[in-house]
């Protein structure tokens, strides 16, 4: 397994309902946030528009933030999700230093850093995770990237969807559609 | 805009293993290499000054994390390629060193426990805490090097700017530290370590001019952002040519105090080097 999204930009209204979803399902502290809808500027004058971007843990597959943890508590497990194990973290933030997304952040209360699972916890119940089903246009698809029959990795396939700052050589796994 | 994940301590943390770094290289090279009594003087100076930065510095580390109790984690992981993991052993491998280095330069009334061979052990730790030294100055520049997430931090030349200002910043702290007629060199070695900061800042602006656009873009937040004033005048007027001027004008003949000047100028624009370039990194 090798979970992945697709994000199609052309669908997001920036209705910030995935940002919510999350906060509910993970029970994201305050002020914290594990994804976000960015505004781009895309184009030049005179065709110029604004880009709409969902974004949170791009699940790279060459993780920086899991190389750079000098305890092994950020971790990718088998299905390819980037976790970070909360007992062995010691809130060092060399991960959120390291993150060329900006996806992780420092969670005062417990000293510890936390991300995006996910949603590890529904996709071990057999559910899309919150942000995924929550979508009102469906701007994010979810699944295996190593299943070529998955809707995920066919629209990818297709619309020849591209990773953010691909320079930084992470390998994520959401794809952008646009 | 981002938020400022690292801050003031670790900018001290930095500033302070360079510091150490610095010193016992400087004391090494004397104990080592010299012959004269100024030689010795500066030996034990830096074998003296060197375990306090550091020792400082990693408590301010460890404070620093969110979980400061917990910092044994670091022990009992095994991650190579980690850059703090090697840090950590490395930073205790050399507290250790230096510890037992400055304990051989105590006058020989404070040594509670007498050394055999007591000679030929300093010459051994010597030997030992140039290399360790070395690596110490490095990985604090690795440590912000290694990330590709950060362009300015992303090259090479800062391992080479550390390393240089943490020369710089010890012989300034012994020059500071031992009496005028004690600083044979360290005048002159200072004034050739701050000339090629120089160089390296230069090369520094230079690549972050022609290199890829996130990494002009981050040169720019260093140079003309939120740490501009910081930069031009802390790090390049105050820190590095004021106190070149100083010294190639021959400060030292002129009395203790110019001395005093260039040594603290050296060691305010080491501190703010790691400032400006940590907080920039970040935004």
């Amino acid at each position: 397994m090798r979970y992945g999204i697709a994000i199609d930009t052309r669908r997001c209204v920036n209705c910030q309902a995935c940002v919510v979803a999350c906060k509910a399902e993970n029970e994201v502290p305050t002020g914290r946030s594990r994804n976000w809808v960015r505004e781009q500027e895309a184009g030049a004058y005179p065709s110029i528009g604004v880009r709409l971007e969902p974004g949170q843990c791009m699940q790279c597959d060459d993780a920086p933030c899991v190389r750079v943890c000098p305890t092994g508590a950020s971790y990718k497990d088998a299905d390819g999700i980037v976790l970070v194990n909360a007992d062995d973290c010691i809130g060092c933030r060399y991960c959120i230093v390291a993150c060329p997304y900006d996806a992780r952040y420092y969670d005062d209360a417990s000293g510890t850093v936390d991300k995006c699972t996910f949603c590890r916890h529904r996709v071990d119940a057999g559910l899309a995770p919150a942000c995924v089903l929550t979508c009102p246009t469906k701007a994010r698809t979810f699944g295996d990237l190593d299943d070529r029959g998955a809707a995920v990795t066919r629209v990818v396939a297709e619309r020849q969807g591209t990773p953010l700052r691909p320079e930084a050589g992470t390998r994520p796994k959401i794809f952008y559609l646009s | 805009m981002h938020e400022i994940e690292w801050g003031l301590l670790i900018v001290i943390y930095l500033f302070c293993g360079g510091l150490s770094a610095g010193a016992i290289m400087l004391s090494a090279a004397a104990h080592l290499s010299g012959r004269t009594a100024r030689d010795a003087a500066i030996a034990r100076a830096g074998a003296l000054a060197a375990p306090l930065p550091v020792i400082f510095g990693t408590g301010l580390l460890v404070f620093d994390l969110g979980r400061p109790f917990f910092f044994w984690k670091l022990f009992v992981a095994a991650q190579p390629l980690s850059p703090m993991w090697i840090g950590s052993w490395l930073l205790a491998g050399f507290s250790a060193l230096s510890l037992a280095y400055a304990y051989l330069h105590l006058p020989a009334r404070w040594q509670r426990w007498a050394v055999p061979d007591r000679a030929v052990w300093m010459r051994r730790l010597a030997i030992a805490v140039l290399p360790f030294g070395l690596a110490v100055a490095v990985y604090t520049a690795v440590l912000l090097g290694v990330l590709v997430a950060r362009p300015l931090w992303n090259t090479p030349l800062l391992s080479l700017l550390f390393v240089c200002s943490a020369l710089s910043s010890g012989a300034a702290l012994l020059m500071v530290l031992l009496p005028h007629r004690d600083h044979g060199w360290l005048a002159r070695v200072d004034v050739v370590l701050i000339g090629l900061e120089i160089v390296l800042i230069a090369a520094l602006l230079l690549y972050g001019s022609v290199s890829s656009e996130a990494v002009i873009e981050a040169t720019r937040t260093l140079a003309g952002g939120e740490q501009a004033a910081a930069f031009w005048i802390g790090v390049v007027l105050i820190g590095l040519l004021v106190p070149l001027g100083l010294g190639l004008m021959g400060a030292g003949a002129h009395g203790t105090a110019l001395v005093t000047v260039a040594a603290s100028c050296v060691l305010l624009g080491g501190f703010l080097l790691r400032y400006v370039i940590v907080y920039a990194g970040q935004q």
